[in-house]
């Protein structure tokens, strides 16, 4: 890609003032619009050259859909026959232009443009100040200034900086230095001895303990012995530090906010420095404009009001703009049962099973599992079908007895939870109050029993292994010795040998009362569901969101929720992180429609395959002939269509038909 | 009677001693200088401002200038009291003194003219100022001036120690300048 130089800004004639000496001369030639500034498109160095492949083909064979083969070559217009002829020498072309097709990389593009300063306009006693304006989405921001800075303007401004500093170095910043110390010393130590005596202390000692003794504190005699006059004196001078900057400084030395100060000594020639500002993408923004204006200052004087350039136009291409937003639904399985469980910690007095609420974390547990039931109950989507209440027994005393105890204790849950359910049902029936149908007559609600079904599943040796093996008070030793016993088939001979061990005692008063649990399964099903299962489609939100992401050209975001689809919008998102691997290897086992062939037509121009590059362009073209025109945006393809003369490009670059 | 004022004096700052007050003793170098005049001064803090100053003034002596052949002296015996006031603090910087003077005689020759003038129980007020210079915790320098005006009961000028000639006698009112002074003082 060569960089396209045009001059555009030129100083418009204003009315000359009477001016003496050479800068007169000077300033009367800048309005009558001799030398001027402009502002040029400077070479495009932050969008990669494409990387020629090593065998550079000036022709290229491509295969049309039908078959048959199309030669294109590298052809400029030859003036004495009329014909265009194959040339290598195209890269040396100069062509002027006032507008640039540039890329967004990351969701950024880089606008670079020259803004060059004729010598003829520069004068030791100026300062030249450019303002870059950008134009973009109605918006106008101004970009930071470049400031030129004649040699004696500069001294100019370090003079009246350092008379500056000359006034700053006579205002006193430590205020003791106005107090008569010796004095104040001799008053302290006759009136108030005590605080001359801690002065040399180290304790601290609060100042306002000590007067004389006609009340007089060390403050006020401080204020007597300080010379008023001249700290007042000194105030002044602070109040007026303002007044004496805008006196001595009149025209600052800005460091901040501008792009460039520089400073011109005795400089021949053209100054041109290259501006690139990086602004970020955002949706519908397709085109900036960028408009040079300026100042002449002597001093603090304007002398000249450069008048605007006509703009620069950078036309943005975004790949974003390709995303295929067709609505993307996934099918979900909606299905008639549901379960829902929970475990609770029930405790019962040793060898009983009648519920006391008084015990342990009894009655905390119970009215958890009330406002479990009852959030079933008030449920409108679900009906509960049935609850399964199962309880566990600890291994101390006999098997038998605890499988035994274990069936009672569930059964006695299950009696307890049914009265609650029943209560629970009245107070629902009172808050929906009673109902009547079309005709007038009050619906009885149709109350159905809700089956438990209570199992009783005894010693929980299970649990006690989970238990034992996560435990941190347990050592190894007593672990491995439980594992050992463990293996003992008979239940109540292993409980006998573990209660010989050093730990059992830890085992029966930590470990065992978090056996005794009672688990409770809720089986429900849809209301209004007689399949077992439907299957639905809905809009698939995440994936939708991931295209938003890309329109916004949020290109990590979109991927992170692209990534796991591997299609055609994930490859989009690959493309703006110029990850074209990765987009290559997803397109490749797409469909080759127009969007797939142009996408691809990209990657392979970045990748420097240009026979395969141009024939994806070509084919994409054919597809959907809007591709002709989406072409000239993108710099890659663009380049493509002016080094092959491609969709009868005569050479002239004619800005895109964009707004 | 001179003894009985100043005990008079001194009984009236009794009561003062021992409690919490400043006392300062000074004397008068240019006092001093104007022929050994003995003199000094006893002040004691009253407040932050004020000050009750007693003082006196005593001159016996006589002297002769040997090249004229003529006697020079200038005797005097004087006791005073007053109140000084300080605008900031008491024994330091500016003060005013105000007080009432008792000059039991004077008599003087030969230091500005030949007259002799002389006078007894001069009776007046004395108006002086100055400023008060910190030394040390315990000394201070002080600079004041000021002038008294009154009446002696008893007054006479003669043109010449030798009383030839009487030019002036009787009661005489009068304005003369007072505590010219450039005092060391002793701070308690």
């Amino acid at each position: 890609m060569k960089a396209k130089v045009v001059i555009i800004g030129v100083l418009a004639a204003v009315v000359a003032l009477t001016y003496s000496c050479a800068s007169q001369r000077k300033l009367a030639a800048i309005k009558s619009g001799d030398p001027a500034a402009s502002l040029v498109l400077g070479k495009d160095v932050y969008v990669p050259e494409i990387k020629q492949p090593k065998t550079m083909r000036d022709t290229l064979r491509i295969k049309d859909d039908d078959g048959s083969e199309l030669l294109l070559m590298k052809a400029i217009l030859d003036e004495d026959t009329g014909e265009m002829v194959a040339t290598e020498t195209l890269d040396a072309a100069r062509v002027t232009a006032r507008f640039r097709n540039i890329a967004e990389r990351h969701g950024k593009v880089d606008l670079a443009f020259q803004i060059i300063v004729p010598a003829a306009m520069q004068d030791s006693k100026w300062q030249l100040r450019f303002y870059p304006d950008m134009y973009m989405l109605g918006d106008v921001e101004r970009l930071e200034p470049v400031i030129i800075t004649g040699n004696s303007y500069r001294k100019a401004q370090l003079r009246g900086y350092q008379q500056y500093e000359r006034f700053l170095s006579r205002i006193v910043s430590d205020t003791t230095r106005f107090v008569n110390v010796k004095a104040l010393e001799i008053f302290l130590k006759r009136n108030i001895p005590m605080l001359y005596a801690f002065k040399t202390d180290s304790t601290f000692v609060s100042d306002e303990q000590f007067y004389t003794m006609y009340g007089v504190s060390e403050q006020e005699a401080i204020d007597h012995y300080t010379n008023k006059a001249a700290r007042n004196m000194n105030e002044r001078r602070k109040e007026r530090l303002d007044e004496m900057y805008a006196k001595y400084v009149k025209v600052p030395i800005v460091t901040e906010g501008i792009r460039l100060d520089t400073v011109m000594v005795d400089r021949a020639g053209d100054f041109i420095y290259n501006y690139v500002q990086t602004i970020a993408t955002r949706p519908r923004l397709r085109k900036v404009d960028i408009v040079l204006s300026g100042d002449i200052y002597e001093a603090d004087t304007k002398l000249y009001d450069i008048p605007e350039s006509s703009p620069l136009t950078f036309y943005i291409s975004s790949v974003s703009g390709l995303a295929d937003q067709t609505e993307h639904y996934v099918t979900k399985v909606v299905e008639r049962h549901a379960d829902a469980n929970t475990t609770s910690n029930i405790d019962f007095k040793q060898g009983k099973s009648d519920i006391d609420l008084t015990l342990g974390n009894n009655r905390r547990e119970l009215g958890r599992i009330r406002r479990t039931l009852s959030a079933l109950l008030e449920n409108e989507t679900y009906l509960l079908d049935s609850i399964i209440v199962t309880s566990y027994a600890s291994p101390e005393g006999k098997e038998s007895f605890n499988l035994k105890l274990s069936r009672s204790r569930s059964e006695s849950i299950s009696k307890y939870l049914d009265e609650q359910i029943k209560v629970l049902q009245d107070s629902l029936d009172r808050q929906r109050g009673l109902q009547y149908d079309a005709s007038g007559r009050l619906v009885r609600q149709e109350r159905v029993r809700i089956p438990f079904l209570s199992r009783f599943k005894g010693e929980n040796w299970d649990r006690l292994d989970i238990l034992v093996d996560r435990d941190t008070y347990l050592t190894e030793g007593d672990k491995s010795r439980y594992d050992l016993l463990r293996r003992v088939p008979d239940l109540d001979g292993r409980e006998a040998l573990l209660a010989r061990e050093r730990f059992y005692p830890y085992l029966r008063d930590e470990l065992y009362p978090k056996l005794r649990t009672v688990a409770f399964d809720f089986h429900l099903h849809r209301k209004d569901m007689v399949k077992d299962t439907i299957h639905t489609t809905v809009l698939d939100s995440t994936y939708m969101r991931g295209v938003s992401a890309l329109l916004n050209m949020d290109y990590d975001a979109a991927l992170a929720l692209l990534r796991p689809y591997e299609d055609f919008n994930t490859a989009i998102a690959y493309i703006g992180l110029d990850r074209n691997m990765n987009a290559m290897e997803i397109l490749s086992h797409q469909k080759a429609t127009a969007p797939v062939n142009y996408l691809m037509a990209i990657l392979y121009a970045r990748l420097g395959d240009e026979q395969e590059a141009v024939s994806r362009y070509l084919q994409a073209c054919r597809q959907e002939p809007s591709y002709v025109h989406r072409g000239n945006l993108d710099p890659e393809i663009s380049n493509l269509i002016k080094t092959y003369r491609l969709n009868g490009y005569d050479g002239e670059d004619v800005p895109p038909d964009i707004d | 009677m001179k003894r009985l004022l100043i005990i008079g004096v001194l009984g009236l700052l009794f009561p003062l001693v021992g409690s919490a007050q400043i006392w300062t003793v000074q004397t008068n170098v240019l006092d001093w200088a104007a022929l050994g005049t003995v003199n000094a001064e006893v002040g004691v803090s009253l407040s932050q401002h004020f000050s009750l100053v007693a003082g006196g003034r005593y001159n016996p002596w006589e002297f002769t200038d040997t090249k004229n052949d003529v006697p020079v002296y200038n005797k005097q015996e004087t006791a005073y009291l007053g109140f000084r006031y300080w605008p900031w603090y008491v024994n330091s910087g500016f003060w005013i003194t105000a007080k009432a003077q008792y000059m039991f005689s004077f008599s003087n020759t030969g230091i500005w003219r030949p007259a002799l003038e002389e006078g007894k129980n001069g009776i007046g007020g004395a108006l002086s100022l100055g400023y008060t210079f910190m030394l040390s915790k315990h000394f201070n320098l002080e600079i004041g001036a000021g002038a008294w005006a009154g009446v002696f009961q008893e007054y006479s000028l003669w043109n010449s120690p030798n009383k030839y000639y009487l030019r002036e006698e009787g009661r005489k009112t009068f304005i003369l300048p007072d505590q010219v002074s450039l005092s060391f003082v002793y701070v308690f």
